[in-house]
């Protein structure tokens, strides 16, 4: 049986120590995780290459969490989207369109890969072996 | 009991002013913080899972909750300090820094307007002031900009250096009624006070306190603070 690629998660956060954790925290062989701090890096990175998933904070340097879904819907309409935020988020107000779901900090690693299994498939947020 | 001063009660609104409005980005950047000690404790669970092999996860983990608890705490004396009116003694400060910070709490304020903030700074602008009063007027006042600007607005802050004082220049189409003496505004003649005027007052106040002073155009604020002496 042909190994499963990895899951391509692209992660924004601008707070490096949150940023270098999560990373830690998420990266297995089911997940590949591409950390960048601002949203032009994350719009780079998803113009150069396919990622599976977007998991963003909200409140970025310069250009927000929710332009950069906007940009990013433009590219790819139907990417898997996760909002990230200290601010609780009300879905129906943002608007950003489906496949969008939201976490509010601090959360938990559990937490984060239920709703990435919720929104790529079970095998996707599956926990690390040791855990 | 001590009696108030007109200042007093000025300075004392404007600290419950700026703490309620800003409110919400402070409690943001806190959980930013248990954030970081969230995810190190959970890493650390995962190292004591698996002990022998996972020393040096358990070690970085360690060293980044410690990292966190040491930005926790002082963002929660800072938080206390920028909304509790108290006496502090006058630092160097460096006004392009406390500009930015601001902007900085202010950025999803921002973000939700789609207003463009210009910063152009001179180097070097550093002024002896009361820190954390200082950065709560400047707070202040970029926040009632936001305000009280329409969606798409462009506010320009221009930091420069006259003589020996220190400029700190706000452009944009919030700026434009005279000010007024803060006696004047609790003369009775005026019946309510905005955000803006109230901070304005005590930006005037703080400013004169200290060899400064205030003037106002429209479209245009200009806030002139005595140079530190330590950067001439």
């Amino acid at each position: 049986m042909m190994p499963q690629a990895p899951l391509r998660v692209l992660y924004i956060e601008d707070n490096a120590l949150v940023r270098e954790i999560t990373c830690d925290l998420l990266a297995d062989d089911a997940r590949e995780i591409v950390a960048v701090a601002t949203g032009e890096e994350a719009l780079s990175a998803f113009e150069a290459s396919r990622f599976d998933i977007v998991v963003t904070d909200v409140s970025l340097p310069a250009m927000s969490g929710f332009e950069l879904v906007r940009r990013v819907r433009k590219l790819a309409p139907s990417t898997p989207v996760i909002l990230a935020s200290g601010y609780p988020l009300d879905l129906e107000e943002i608007r950003l369109g489906t496949h969008i779901r939201t976490i509010t900090k601090p959360f938990n690693a559990p937490e984060l890969e239920a709703l990435i299994e919720d929104l790529c498939g079970p095998a996707a947020g599956a926990p690390k072996q040791s855990d | 009991m001590k009696a108030l001063s007109l200042g007093d009660v000025l300075d004392a609104a404007a600290y419950a002013f700026v703490g309620e409005r800003c409110r919400d980005a402070h409690i943001h950047d806190i959980r930013g913080e248990l954030q970081t000690l969230q995810s190190s404790l959970e890493l650390l669970a995962r190292a004591a899972r698996n002990p022998g092999e996972n020393i040096a996860l358990a070690e970085k983990a360690t060293a980044l909750a410690r990292r966190a608890l040491a930005n926790h705490e002082k963002s929660l004396v800072d938080f206390v300090n920028q909304t509790t009116p108290h006496e502090e003694a006058a630092v160097a400060v460096d006004v392009c820094d406390m500009v930015n910070r601001a902007l900085l709490i202010l950025r999803n304020d921002v973000a939700n307007k789609s207003i463009t903030f210009k910063v152009e700074s001179a180097a070097d602008l550093r002024i002896l002031a009361q820190p954390h009063r200082s950065r709560l007027l400047i707070l202040g006042l970029l926040a009632t900009t936001i305000d009280e600007l329409s969606a798409g607005s462009v506010v320009k802050v221009l930091l420069s250096r006259e003589d020996s004082q220190v400029v700190i220049e706000i452009q944009s189409d919030a700026i434009g009624r005279a000010v007024r003496a803060p006696e004047d505004q609790w003369s009775g003649a005026a019946q309510t006070v905005t955000p803006l005027d109230l901070l304005l007052a005590v930006t005037s106040r703080w400013a004169a306190a200290n060899g400064g002073r205030v003037s106002q155009v429209p479209r245009e604020l200009r806030i002139y603070y005595p140079r530190s002496q330590s950067d001439s």
